[in-house]
């Protein structure tokens, strides 16, 4: 388990202009794990528009609303939700222009693929016919989600988070008794998604974890000597690479979808890849490791106390 | 005969069908030339050769762009990952793949992961599981999303066997 930054706040806004185009404007920063695809696909689906009609700002702290940070897997969820709840207001404001030109209820529209749909009729107006009747510039929503959260730092009680991310993995791996070195046969990832936005996205975030995963528990090692970093270059720091992979690697998501909540999914797998690969090799030498990373050194000095305990 | 130190020399080549005629530092790292003619596929990041985001293609052969001196360049034919394609930027059929496959999160490893996959299926049509390893290993992608790259260079080598077929 882990917690999302907190306290941690993201905002959103949503604007549809004259043209029934819908834009998000969001700080969140892409960097490849795919936050401006969700947006958009959040934003879209609850606005009832077709997503290549949406456009997605980039970051400019000059223009576009505060986010505490793109960290933590908290996008997703943070973000998510805020640009969920931003896009809903502007929905709102449309719905209502819609009923007031038309002079029905709200409640009777319906929303389908950028057009509002008359009831009975059955006729379908888009966004642009709606806005171009009302004369508006443009329809404009915003709106904030917290994550609450505050340890007091005497006493180290208190609320964490709000919000949290739950995963589990499972690890197989093989130990060379002579070369101390520890092989990950096969690894699987499982993580609670809470609503899924992207499976392709989302299962790649996830393999992407194990990858990291296995770095941390057998690779990756900050050396500090004299206070300097002795090894900031990729000849000394090793990160996995296709030849460490496990050969089998699996994952899976899992929804809770009366819930209906984000969860990140971006970092979650990380720890119990870690924590079930020192558990593996754990049982195959029989003894606890309790050092990261877990290099042939560690183990074959491990390997060579047990050893020299047994003969004894 | 090797350069001295600080020496320029006057080198020609071919870069993706273009010929490159240019004076450069002889020892100059390839990455930092071809950076400065707005190739911008090769990518250093370690600059010792560890990490193959700098590949590029000479002569068929792929080599680390960060460990290629300019001088190693007069007379021959490079392609970088612009130059797959086809002239109107048409897509080849390894980057089709990768599109497929979603075999890339932020994509800094993905053109020197196309030239290891051109550099593979040239030499192996039908590429089976050790061979990927050998000519992928000396990549590295921060994001680990190896699994998809296995599948886009698996789909490569199928899009291949269709087009060698046609």
């Amino acid at each position: 388990m882990k917690a999302t930054r907190s306290p941690s706040r993201s905002e959103a806004r949503a604007t549809l202009d004259s043209d029934g185009v819908l834009t998000i404007h969001t700080s969140s920063v892409e960097m490849g794990q795919g936050a401006r695809t969700i947006l958009l696909q959040i934003g879209a689906e609850v606005m009832g528009a077709d997503p290549a009609s949406v456009i997605i700002s980039m970051p400019d702290t000059d223009t576009t609303p505060y986010d505490m940070s793109t960290s933590s897997s908290r996008t997703t969820h943070s973000m998510g939700i805020a640009v969920e709840r931003a896009v809903s207001e502007v929905r709102r404001q449309l719905v209502e222009a819609a009923a007031n030109l038309n002079e029905i209820s709200s409640s009777d529209l319906a929303v389908d693929s950028g057009h509002i749909i008359i009831p009975d009729t059955n006729v379908a107006v888009s966004f642009r016919e709606v806005m171009q009747a009302t004369g508006l510039p443009r329809l404009d929503g915003g709106a904030t989600y917290e994550n609450p959260g505050y340890l007091n730092p005497d006493t180290g009680l208190g609320l964490a988070s709000s919000h949290w991310h739950q995963a589990a993995a499972y690890a197989e791996v093989e130990v060379d008794d002579e070369t101390g070195k520890v092989r990950v046969l096969s690894c699987h990832a499982s993580v609670f998604a809470g609503r899924v936005v992207n499976p392709v996205l989302a299962e790649l975030q996830v393999q992407g974890s194990m990858v990291l995963g296995i770095g941390q528990a057998l690779f990756e090692d900050i050396v500090f000597d004299l206070g300097y970093i002795a090894n900031a270059n990729l000849s000394e720091y090793p990160l996995p690479g296709y030849g460490d992979l496990a050969e089998e690697m699996s994952v899976s998501l899992l929804e809770d979808l009366r819930l209906g909540e984000f969860h990140g999914v971006g970092e979650t797998g990380v720890p119990p890849v870690v924590a079930a690969i020192g558990n593996a090799v754990t049982q195959a030498i029989g003894h606890p490791v309790k050092k990261l990373p877990i290099t042939p050194e560690s183990v074959l000095a491990i390997i060579d106390v047990l050893g020299k305990e047994r003969t004894r | 005969m090797n350069p001295c130190p600080q020496e320029v020399r006057a080198v020609k080549f071919v870069l993706n069908s273009d010929v490159v005629v240019t004076e450069s530092p002889a020892l100059l790292a390839a990455s930092e030339l071809l950076r400065s003619l707005g190739v911008f596929s090769v990518r250093e990041t370690c600059g010792v050769g560890v990490c193959g985001t700098c590949t590029i293609n000479v002569d068929g052969v792929a080599v680390s762009a960060c460990l290629t001196p300019v001088f190693r360049l007069d007379g021959t034919s490079v392609v970088t990952s612009e130059g797959l394609g086809g002239p109107k930027g048409e897509l080849h059929p390894i980057h089709e793949a990768f599109l497929a496959e979603q075999a890339f999160q932020c994509s800094f490893c993905t053109p020197g992961f196309v030239l290891a996959t051109h550099a593979l299926l040239s030499d192996v049509a039908s590429p089976n599981e050790s061979d990927i390893e050998d000519y992928l290993s000396g990549h590295i992608c921060r994001c680990g999303s190896y699994a998809n790259i296995r599948n886009a260079v698996l789909r490569a080598s199928r899009l291949r066997h269709l087009s060698d077929q046609a």
